[in-house]
């Protein structure tokens, strides 16, 4: 479904992609994991049109979409959970969740924010809330819960599990299987690597802007490299 | 905050509990009988105003127009705009030069004649203004265009400066403006009608865009660009929209401004004239309706009382020359009080609605959303 090929990425002076094949087949959870600064971000940024691409390319459902703007991106069905939240603070609940579905006419946004709700009831009952007063794991619901407003197809999370306590972690994770086993393809970068590894079908190794190491989850989960330094076993 | 209870008790409480039973039905009513009383008080003022009263009327109806189309850049959008006092200047100049009767332009143009076709034109005063507006919104295309699609702060230098580059223009075209000689009896259509007029469809215009679904883009944009950015909202698209039409309403509100005061030459618009817009801005609340509605009223009649300061003073032992620009000191002690301690302003980014004074007051009321 969706298709990166030799994709490179500068910011400025700094060569944050050197080169970037991957692959997210239709309704698979794919994952990103790699250090801080492997340029795990910098992938879905490019992916959603935020950094242009200096090389390379990136084809969703055949369609060339390496040079579009961000707001047809969407529109085809690509949507971001952002790093570290980005919630509108000022807004409330419900606006946050209707800005996620900006770009969409008005056909099936009450039937999504129904679905989003059942998802996480806590956002209802806080709907007319300032977003800004949520707690950190509720700000993370509302930033899943407004990318899903965008009817994606490929929903692409960028550290959704960023500083939650573990249980709330593990509900994370078990939302992200819902998400999925609603039709979703997943594109899901972590740094907990276990987790991810074993929700995944398919995962990706990135090291300074390379690709050093892929396969299914189960593979990687017990190559050495990969227990050594994402897994933290001797 | 604090309720203001003008009625009798029993009479709150009647109306609340009404309200509260069908708040749509009363709220439009309620809103309805706002308006008409408005309409009357000015029918009433009118005929019993002095013509000094009349005027701080009129003023403050179109310092809300003026503080509305500020807020909308500045407050919803998150684009720091200063180039009010340019745009007005575009606006009052245009529109005065194309009403003005030509026996009136022969009179001012008396060191250089005014070029033609512009000495022969004259045109009703609505087309005037609307045309005034329309330049001084592709003003605000042709500076928005290069500058909002810069990140930070590069608006607030570049209407600053556009606005200077505008006054500096506007005094040396002088056979286009009359330079700095200004232009003097501007035909005075401007009246507590056209005035509140303007105050009332900039209300309705602002209330109407703030809850569709562009409003909720320009407060997203406001409170994370990137994040906004990421939903799919198109950055430069929707900080032009916000932009050209602050400026339009801009342009309007100097034509109005020059038809009321009848005289305009190009120092009025120094950026003073955009601090005092400002002014209303902050102290009202970046982001709220009510909340400029409520300062730019304040400020208006403020700045009429504090007259006196710049006035020469006897206090008896001692008499004081009169200190010109004494107010503007006072004003900016005011924004810098209000920055330092006060930074909601009167309103913050909440509105005085209905639902804020009648509602019930443990269900937080839920913010307007429509698709
Ligand atoms: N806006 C930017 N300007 C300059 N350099 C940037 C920018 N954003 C990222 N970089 C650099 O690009 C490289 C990749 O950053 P990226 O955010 O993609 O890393 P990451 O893998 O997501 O890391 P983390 O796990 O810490 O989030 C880093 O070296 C970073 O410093
Ligand atoms: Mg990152």
């Amino acid at each position: 479904m969706l298709n990166i090929a030799d994709l490179h990425v500068y910011y400025g002076g700094i060569h944050a992609l050197e080169g970037i094949s991957l692959e997210v087949p239709a309704n698979k959870i794919i994952t990103l994991i790699g250090a801080n600064g492997a340029g795990k971000s910098t992938t879905l940024r490019a992916i959603c049109g935020l950094v242009k691409a200096a090389a390379g390319s990136i084809t969703f459902q055949g369609e060339d979409i390496t040079r579009a703007p961000t707001t047809q991106i969407v529109q085809k069905g690509i949507t971001m959970v952002p790093e570290g939240r980005r919630v509108f603070p000022d807004l409330t609940v419900l606006e946050n969740l209707y800005l996620g579905a900006y770009t969409r006419k008005n056909s099936g946004v009450k039937r999504d924010l129904d679905w989003v709700f059942s998802l996480f009831p806590r956002l209802k009952e806080r709907k007319g809330q300032l977003a800004g007063t949520l707690s950190g794991g509720e700000q993370q619901m509302l930033a899943v819960g407004r990318a899903l407003m965008a009817n994606p197809t490929l929903l692409m999370m960028d550290e959704p599990s960023l500083g939650l306590a573990p249980l709330l972690v593990q509900e994370i994770f078990n939302i992200i299987k819902e998400i999925h086993s609603e039709g979703k393809t997943i594109l899901l970068i972590e740094q907990n690597a276990r987790a991810a590894l074993q929700l995944a079908d398919y995962g990706y190794v990135l090291e300074t802007g390379r690709i050093v190491l892929s396969g299914t989850g189960k593979e990687l989960l017990v190559r050495d490299e990969v227990r050594k330094v994402y897994l933290g076993e001797e | 905050m604090g309720r203001i209870a003008l009625q009798p008790p029993g009479f709150y409480s009647t109306v609340a509990k009404a309200y509260r039973k069908q708040p749509n039905r009363w709220g439009l009513l309620l809103t309805g009988g706002v308006i008409l009383s408005l309409v009357l008080f000015i029918y009433w003022a009118g005929g019993h105003f002095n013509p000094y009263q009349v005027r701080i009327l009129n003023l403050i109806g179109i310092n809300i127009g003026l503080g509305l189309s500020l807020n909308l850049i500045n407050g919803f959008t998150g684009q720091f705009s200063l180039g009010h006092a340019g745009f007005m200047a575009v606006g009052a100049y245009t529109t005065t030069l194309l009403m003005m009767p030509p026996a009136i332009k022969q009179m001012n143009f008396f060191m250089m004649p005014l070029v033609s076709p512009l000495d022969q034109i004259q045109l009703p005063f609505l087309a005037a203004l609307l045309l005034g507006g329309l330049l001084s919104a592709l003003m605000g295309v042709l500076i928005g265009a290069p500058v909002l699609r810069l990140r930070g702060d590069y608006l607030a230098i570049a209407t600053l400066g556009f606005s200077e580059i505008i006054r500096i223009v506007i005094t040396n075209i002088r056979s286009v403006t009359n330079g700095a000689l200004g232009l003097k009896g501007i035909p005075a259509y401007t009246n507590l009608w056209w005035s509140w007029g303007f105050a009332l469809l900039t209300i309705f215009v602002m209330t109407r865009l703030i809850h569709s679904s562009y409003g909720r883009a320009f407060k997203a944009i406001r409170e994370d660009e990137i994040a906004a950015e990421a939903m799919g909202i198109g950055l430069s698209r929707h900080k032009m929209l916000a932009f050209t039409l602050a400026a339009f309403l801009a342009g309007i509100g100097g034509g109005f401004q020059a038809s009321l005061l009848t005289t305009i030459e190009p120092n009025m618009f120094r950026f003073t004239l955009t601090f005092e817009i400002l002014l209303m801005v902050v102290l009202g609340g970046m982001g709220s309706i009510t909340g400029t509605v409520i300062a730019a009223t304040i400020v208006t009649i403020l700045k009429e009382v504090l007259r006196g300061v710049e006035a020469p003073m006897n206090l008896g032992f001692i008499s004081l020359p009169g200190i010109p620009g004494m107010r503007m000191v006072i004003f900016s002690l005011l924004l810098i009080l209000v920055v330092l301690f006060y930074r909601e302003g009167i309103m913050g980014q909440r509105e005085l609605s209905w639902e804020r004074l009648l509602g019930q007051k443990d269900s937080s009321p839920e913010r307007g959303v429509e698709i």
